[in-house]
């Protein structure tokens, strides 16, 4: 896949995390788990861009961090939404929605000659 | 899941540290990968493979982790910021919340802090702009003023320069690097015809360098302008420009007529620029017009010491060095001016001469005074700081019990001094708003109460300097007052403690520190109210001195006739008699009449006079004394309007102007006292301007004393010429005439418009100026005095009240404290009188002990008023005695208030308070 526009895709890579995360609270690695698991692999998130995304909700103050232990007993970073965060969540979803429909007309509708 | 998530306390905190947010990356990283590797591992890679695809996902590690590390950093500042915002936030919700259930005491710690903290930056705010700042002109510190003090005329008087004086130390002393000086007059000037009265100074050029003079029109006085025989030129001022000229923009070349002589204008001055008043002046008048002397080093020079000076020492010198250079000189001048100096001079005067740093002697006492404000504003403010920790102390007292649980409960230590912490800000914060308005409020009132001639008065007002100092002294406090109480707490009572009934030794040495307490503010503020009291007294004493005059209903003015076309004394008295005549046929005049001098005004300077008799003279050189007075030309109707009382024979009449060969005066009392002592002065003889040969003028009436500028000077010798001279005896000039006219009802000075018409009719080109009121004037003059006795009566009595709220506060606690032992006395049939006797019998005996330290302070305080003190003893008996008893009864009331509400309480209540 050619590589997209960069604001773009972490304007979408927020999207995603924030919408994945209103679930209940996940580390970093689940969250890109069930990512990849509900698109069937087809969406890898680039791990390295990951984490400063969350920080970087988390500076927004959407995201809030706190370090618990995984079922296997391990020390992980769990992020959950903020009752703004919760807000921001349905903003994007509208607004990547009326962008999508957006794109879809562009590409539905027959153009001039 | 959330079972878990219930489970987890909630003690996420970012940690602050660089190396804390580093390693909770790596951690969080860390994390990441090992899982990731386990996956990898699970489905058959080995495991470097694994680690190595787990870190290649990632990509550039190093850059991922300084990218996280830089946002975490700035996530950290801005919590820490909001942290504390909002810990200060419910720090003072708390401290709000714990004054508002006791409303009486925060209203009575605010006010107390707010007037005390109020009043000393006002004050403050005084000394700043008055005293401590330097004069408005450049290199202001090293500008010296040149006086001679003459101590055979009268001790403490001092005359300025003489024009002989000027040229021979302005080439001859090096150590200063120039000397110049003024002389103010009231002049008429001519703009287009209409005449005006304006104040004219008459400078040399090198003044206009040593007050930092810039023009903004034209240009200024220089050396050229200054020579003899030079063209009449003038420098306007700012505001005479404005007001007079319209802000003409093309003024510069206009001629203009001063004194009836044409004078080109030359420049117009930058505002704010001016001398510097005298000590003493009644009315502050500022500059109009700037002329230059065009004094000739030639001559002729008299013994003349009118001119004030303003001299900048040289670079390097230093005041002593340019006074034993002038001491030297001294003894060169009657050598050099013969005609105005001789060696008998110096010595019956006593004459020398004094430099003076300029400061010091444009301020005058004003500074000594002002410090003696500031300090007893530090005392009052002293005490509301003692009161306001009392209270709390006294609050923190009566909370034991509730800060016992909440130390049970696991309150720190810590949390606890924040608390006091927060109350302190608060109350100090609130104390501080109020302070700022009271010392607006307190400043403008001040700065308009005060009398003018108070040196840059006018140039007082709130500025960062205050805002500044309140806002630190606030801090202060707020940090005081919460130090106090926890430095006292010594730690949160356990509850184990509190149910023995609260005798700890803890509680004896919290008793003994507020006991100290009492005793201080007692002590303080009896020192003010001594100091008070003697100088309310002393302006009692003031204002019952006979001013010589009675000033009701008088109004005065001043007019003055150029010579060139009243060039005889004929002249100028027809001019007067006619326009007097008009005025006292205005409706409702009673007497009008005009002289050179006006008690309370002019001061009535200093002129030698001639005496017949030889036997004076000797007389006068036995005893060190020189034979000059305060001589005045004056018209009848002068001592009638100001009713002068007559001591013996007559005013004078017309017929002593229309008949001057007769030779009639009126002398002061004290003039006969001095000059004829234990005669009939009636029929002496005496001559003006030191001339001793006949014929003589004869005395032909004696009136009452009279004072040149105070009330608390000594009466001036006047001497009260006819205008008109007697043919062949000395000549004079009148210059400035000041009128001065009585009306039977009605305002003074509604009479105005109608005196103006009345001197328009005789000649419509003098102006008149100055017209005011005689009270208004008599006021001012004792207003410089009243002033800070005033405002230190005011300290006083804020004293008062702030110890008696002090008092009122600890008896109440005391009170409280105890309200469980008063419950068990009364149930065993303790009447309430024994009740109240028990309660406030301690309270009282410390009060009285500070009354006895009280006392030692005041005669020290006493001691540091003393010059300020008019006609009452520093030891004076009727002031400590009514302080005492004063301060006796308030801290009486303020202690059996409460303790009658004490012998109210019904025992049932107060042992279930245990």
């Amino acid at each position: 896949m050619p590589v997209p526009d960069l604001d773009l895709l972490r304007g979408t890579l927020d999207l995603l995390l924030l919408k994945t995360l209103s679930w209940g609270p996940m580390h970093g690695l689940g969250v890109v788990r069930w990512i990849e698991d509900v698109t069937h692999q087809r969406l890898q998130i680039e791990e390295g861009a990951l984490y400063p995304a969350l920080h970087r909700l988390e500076e927004r103050g959407w995201l809030e961090a706190e370090w618990g232990y995984t079922e296997k007993g391990r020390r992980a970073k769990y992020y959950q939404l903020t009752a703004s965060g919760r807000r921001q969540v349905s903003a994007e979803v509208t607004k990547w929605s009326r962008y999508s429909e957006a794109v879809r007309l562009v590409l539905t509708t027959e153009g001039a000659r | 899941m959330t079972d878990r998530w219930e489970g987890l306390r909630r003690v996420f905190r970012l940690p602050l540290g660089s190396r804390g947010i580093q390693s909770e990356i790596d951690a969080e990283i860390r994390f990441h990968l090992e899982e990731r590797v386990e996956e990898l591992i699970a489905k058959g890679l080995p495991r470097p493979d694994a680690e190595r695809e787990a870190q290649a996902r990632f990509g550039d590690l190093r850059r991922v982790e300084l990218q996280m590390e830089r946002i975490d950093r700035r996530t950290a500042r801005h919590r820490a910021r909001g942290e504390a915002v909002l810990a200060f936030a419910r720090d003072l919700r708390f401290g709000l919340r714990a004054l508002r259930r006791h409303p009486a005491f925060a209203i009575a710690a605010v006010l107390t802090l707010g007037i005390g903290m109020g009043t000393a930056g006002s004050i403050y705010t005084l000394l700043q702009r008055v005293v401590l700042d330097p004069l408005p002109y450049p290199g202001a510190d090293r500008l010296v003023r040149i006086k001679n003090p003459v101590p055979g005329v009268e001790k403490g008087d001092e005359w300025n320069l003489s024009s002989a004086q000027f040229f021979h130390y302005r080439d001859r002393v090096p150590e200063l690097a120039s000397i110049a000086f003024y002389d103010a007059e009231g002049v008429n000037v001519a703009l287009f015809g209409m005449p005006k009265r304006a104040q004219a100074t008459i400078v040399t050029a090198s003044m206009m360098n040593l007050l930092g003079a810039r023009a903004v029109k034209g240009r200024l006085l220089d050396a050229r302008d200054d020579a003899t025989g030079a063209p009449s030129v003038a420098v306007l001022s700012y505001g005479f420009w404005r007001s007079a000229m319209g802000g003409d923009s093309t003024v510069v070349g206009k001629s203009i007529l001063v004194d009836e002589e044409p004078v080109v204008v030359i420049g117009v001055m930058a505002p704010g620029i001016d001398v510097p008043p005298d000590r003493g002046q009644t009315i502050a008048t500022p500059s109009d017009v700037w002329l230059a002397a065009r004094l000739s080093p030639a001559g002729p020079f008299f013994n003349h010491h009118v001119h004030r000076t303003i001299a900048r020492l040289a670079p390097g010198a230093d005041l002593a060095a340019a006074q034993r250079r002038i001491d030297r000189l001294q003894a060169g001048l009657p050598q050099a001016f013969p005609n105005a100096y001789s060696e008998k001079f110096f010595e019956h005067y006593g004459f020398h001469t004094v430099l003076y740093p300029l400061k010091q002697y444009v301020l005058g006492e004003m500074a000594r005074n002002l410090w003696i404000l500031f300090g007893a504003v530090s005392l009052v403010l002293f005490i509301a700081f003692a009161n306001v920790a009392s209270l709390l102390l006294a609050r923190l007292e009566t909370r034991r019990r509730e800060l016992a649980v909440k130390g049970a409960i696991g309150a720190r230590r810590g949390d606890i001094a924040r608390e006091a912490l927060a109350e302190g800000v608060v109350l100090a914060s609130a104390g501080a708003i109020l302070a700022l308005l009271v010392s607006l409020g307190s400043t403008r009132w001040l700065v308009a109460l005060s009398p003018p001639g108070i040196p840059r008065l006018d140039a007082v007002a709130l500025d960062g300097n205050v805002l500044a100092f309140t806002l630190g002294l606030a801090l202060v406090i707020a940090i005081a007052l919460a130090v106090v109480p926890a430095a006292q707490h010594g730690g949160i009572p356990s509850l184990a403690a509190l149910s023995e009934g609260g005798r700890s030794g803890t509680g004896v040495r919290r008793q003994r520190l507020r006991g100290i307490m009492v005793v201080t503010q007692m002590a303080l503020a009896l020192m003010l109210v001594v100091g008070s009291g003697l100088l309310l007294r002393s302006l009692q004493r003031l204002r019952a001195v006979d001013p010589g005059i009675d000033p009701a209903g008088v109004v005065t003015l001043d007019w003055y006739l150029p010579y060139q076309r009243y060039d005889s004394l004929t002249k100028v008295w027809r001019f007067h008699d006619d326009v007097l005549r008009r005025i006292r046929a205005i409706p409702g005049v009673v007497a009008a009449g005009a002289s050179e001098e006006l008690p309370f005004v002019t001061g009535f300077g200093c002129t030698v006079q001639g005496f017949d008799e030889e036997v004076v003279f000797d007389r006068l050189k036995e005893a060190g004394l020189t034979t000059c007075a305060g001589q005045a030309p004056t018209t009848p109707g002068y001592f009638e309007a100001l009713r002068i009382p007559l001591v013996a024979g007559r005013y004078l009449t017309d017929d002593d102007n229309l008949a001057p060969e007769r030779g009639a005066v009126v002398v002061t009392r004290a003039f006969a006292r001095r000059f004829w002592p234990g005669e009939n002065p009636i029929g002496k003889g005496v001559n003006p301007n030191g001339r001793t040969k006949p014929p003589f003028y004869h005395v032909v009436g004696v009136v009452g004393d009279l004072h040149g500028t105070a009330v608390d000077e000594p009466a001036v010798m006047g001497i009260f010429y006819p205008i008109v001279a007697m043919p062949g005896g000395g000549r004079w000039y009148p210059s400035e005439m000041h009128v001065v006219v009585r009306t039977s009802h009605g305002d003074p000075l509604a009479l105005v418009s109608t005196i103006r018409r009345a001197v328009n009719e005789v000649d419509p080109s003098i102006p008149i100026a100055n017209a005011a009121t005689m009270q208004t004037l008599v006021n001012r003059s004792m207003g410089r005095l009243s002033f800070t006795l005033l405002l230190l009566g005011i300290a006083g009595a804020v004293a008062l009240a702030l110890a008696a709220i002090g008092l009122y506060g600890l008896i109440s606690y005391v009170v409280a404290r105890r309200t469980s032992e008063i419950g068990v006395r009364i149930a065993l049939g303790a009447q309430p009188g024994q009740v109240e006797r028990l309660v406030v019998g301690g309270a009282l005996r410390l009060a009285a002990f500070g009354l006895l330290i009280g006392l030692i302070g005041a005669a020290a305080v006493a001691r540091v008023l003393g010059g300020l003190l008019y006609g009452v003893a520093p030891w004076d008996p009727v002031s400590y005695l009514a302080a005492v008893l004063v301060l006796g009864a308030v801290a009486g009331l303020a202690g059996w208030i409460p303790a009658r509400r004490a012998a109210r309480v019904d025992p049932i209540e107060a042992l279930r308070e245990e």
